[in-house]
């Protein structure tokens, strides 16, 4: 019988290496599933072992440090420019950006330089573009009653009581860790395997890096934006600054849920734990770096959590290991669920100013 | 009983591990076998034409994997159901060709490509995907089972579950018009 093309990719998908097919038909559980992909962990090429990726972070510092003593030397003519930075989003923290205004993040537009410098820089604009683009359908998408963006004023939303702050440190049932240098052996293992907070060492762990094709084609479906307001004695004033930070999630990469803070030209990442309908928990464990995912257990974890409300408005904001309660949530929480493809060409013709091909 | 007691037994043509098989295993291929076919009856007499092609396969056969060598068959047999019944509603299995249409290259044709050369470099192209990848995109496009199943089966939401294989099958696009596999 003539098969089709398509058939024949069937059949043909079908007579893989025996080992292959057994071990997806094993791995039929969750954990299952986290054991295969233990034992399949990627041997880490050379040049990211351990004893030289401290090299290269002594090497990144150095060259950081050049860079920021160039930027306190000299005027720079275009201060919209930023200067080549490391891969490293562990940058020392500038001025924060401007105190909120009424207008959306879209039209903070670079006016001809821009430059997608690592992934989150795509998350982040990825999102940006998508409801910027959303928001310019709206008066006509609304008319036809099926707008893509909800506009949700957080004033007309009002969340219920506060939560409580958590307990001080050391009492109650919830136990936190302080803060850990970064040559501890890595948390202990008392904590559930949800709250992936403390485990013991295991010399056999190693940094894991998950890289990203800065030239793939990018898929996003659903994404967030609201502002938080960072105090200063917080894990996330330590990546990004204190005052106003502009937060955005999105599923632009990877498919799974991470969480970009920008404040001027400082971004962190990281991506979620897990999430519901009603919140998303987020770690650092899983963080960017430069166009890698990096699953990194040997650092702290100051893992952050989101609360929605019904109409997926952010409601709360909470870095679990900061003892004074939750960050205010500014404003309006902007949210746009369309399935789209994208570029990093497409993202850098956009903040641009030119209009990509084919819109 | 265990999986290697029963491939025992099959290969001493001892008839009870044919039960013990179906007690065991029945619903794995089972579940194969609707995702392909529609219809009640035809699940039924699939079902136990798998029994029969597993008893005449062990010997010479002696599988490592009993559940994946069993899904194997039940996959290969209600294709072959499938494709002699002439009016079908869509399938799992159709569903999964539609899906599989995309990553094929632009210029394919029925010409037949090496047979072994196909193998191997899917077989590579699979052990290039990561882990959790491989395993969802393996029971997707091999065993047929549907994107709901596997989101509830490894809790990931399905738009992470169809993300993924979103970029898996194009990876193969590319993987096959590299290697000018026309198929």
């Amino acid at each position: 019988m003539n098969q089709t093309p398509k058939e024949k990719l069937s059949d043909f998908l079908a007579e893989m290496d025996g080992d292959l097919l057994d071990a997806a038909i094993a791995a039929d559980t969750p954990e299952k599933l986290s054991a295969y992909e233990k034992s399949q962990r990627k041997v880490t090429p050379f040049y990211k072992r351990p004893i030289l990726l401290r090299i290269a972070v002594i090497a990144a510092c150095l060259a950081l440090l050049v860079n920021v003593l160039a930027l306190f030397s000299n005027e720079t003519e275009n201060p919209e420019v930023v200067p080549d930075r490391p891969a490293l989003n562990h940058s020392v923290p500038t001025k924060p950006s401007e105190p909120f205004e009424d207008n959306p993040p879209w039209e903070e537009q670079s006016n001809g330089e821009f430059t997608i410098r690592s992934a989150d820089m795509i998350n982040y604009y990825a999102a940006v573009r998508l409801l910027a683009q959303q928001s310019a359908m709206k008066p006509a998408a609304m008319a036809n009653g099926d707008y893509q963006v909800r506009f949700l004023d957080y004033e007309n939303t009002q969340p219920p009581q506060i939560m409580p702050p958590p307990p001080p440190y050391g009492e109650g049932e919830d136990k936190r860790e302080e803060p850990l240098p970064p040559e501890t052996q890595g948390p202990s293992a008392e904590e559930p395997a949800t709250v992936p907070a403390t485990r013991p060492a295991d010399p056999d762990d190693e940094i894991h890096y998950y890289e990203i094709d800065p030239g793939d084609t990018f898929y996003v479906s659903k994404v967030y934006f609201f502002r938080i307001e960072v105090p200063e004695d917080s894990y996330l004033a330590g990546k990004v600054g204190a005052g106003v930070v502009n937060v955005v999630i999105s599923d632009a990469l990877w498919g799974d849920f991470m969480i970009t803070f920008k404040n001027g030209e400082n971004y962190f990442s990281c991506l979620t734990n897990g999430y519901s309908s009603d919140d998303m928990d987020f770690s650092t464990h899983k963080y960017i770096e430069g166009y890698h995912v990096v699953k990194n257990f040997l650092q702290e974890n100051a893992s952050f959590h989101v609360s929605f409300g019904p109409e997926g408005q952010v409601w709360y904001f909470d870095e679990n290991d900061y003892p004074n309660g939750t960050f205010p949530v500014l404003e309006t929480t902007y949210v746009a669920e369309v399935n789209e493809t994208f570029t990093i060409n497409d993202l850098e013709a956009y903040f641009r100013g030119v209009k990509p091909v084919g819109v | 009983m265990e999986d290697s007691q029963i491939i025992a037994s099959l290969l001493l043509r001892d008839e009870a591990a044919l039960d013990e098989m179906a007690a065991k295993y029945r619903r794995l291929y089972c579940n194969v076998l609707r995702e392909i076919l529609n219809d009640p009856q035809d699940i039924e007499e699939c079902a136990n034409d798998v029994l029969l092609a597993v008893w005449n396969s062990i010997p010479p056969h002696q599988p490592h994997n009993l559940p994946a060598y069993i899904c194997k068959i039940a996959r290969r047999i209600g294709i072959d159901r499938l494709r002699y019944r002439t009016r079908q509603k869509r399938s799992g299995y159709e569903t999964t060709l539609s899906e599989l249409e995309n990553c094929l290259p632009d210029h394919s044709s029925l010409l037949d490509g090496d047979s072994l050369h196909i193998r191997a470099v899917l077989s590579h192209f699979a052990r290039e995907l990561d882990p959790v990848t491989q395993v969802l995109f393996i029971r997707r496009y091999v065993y047929l089972e549907s994107v709901e199943s596997l989101a509830k089966r490894y809790r990931f939401s399905e738009n992470s579950v169809a993300v993924r294989l979103y970029r898996a099958r194009k990876k193969l696009k590319k993987v096959l018009e590299k290697e000018d596999i026309f198929l």
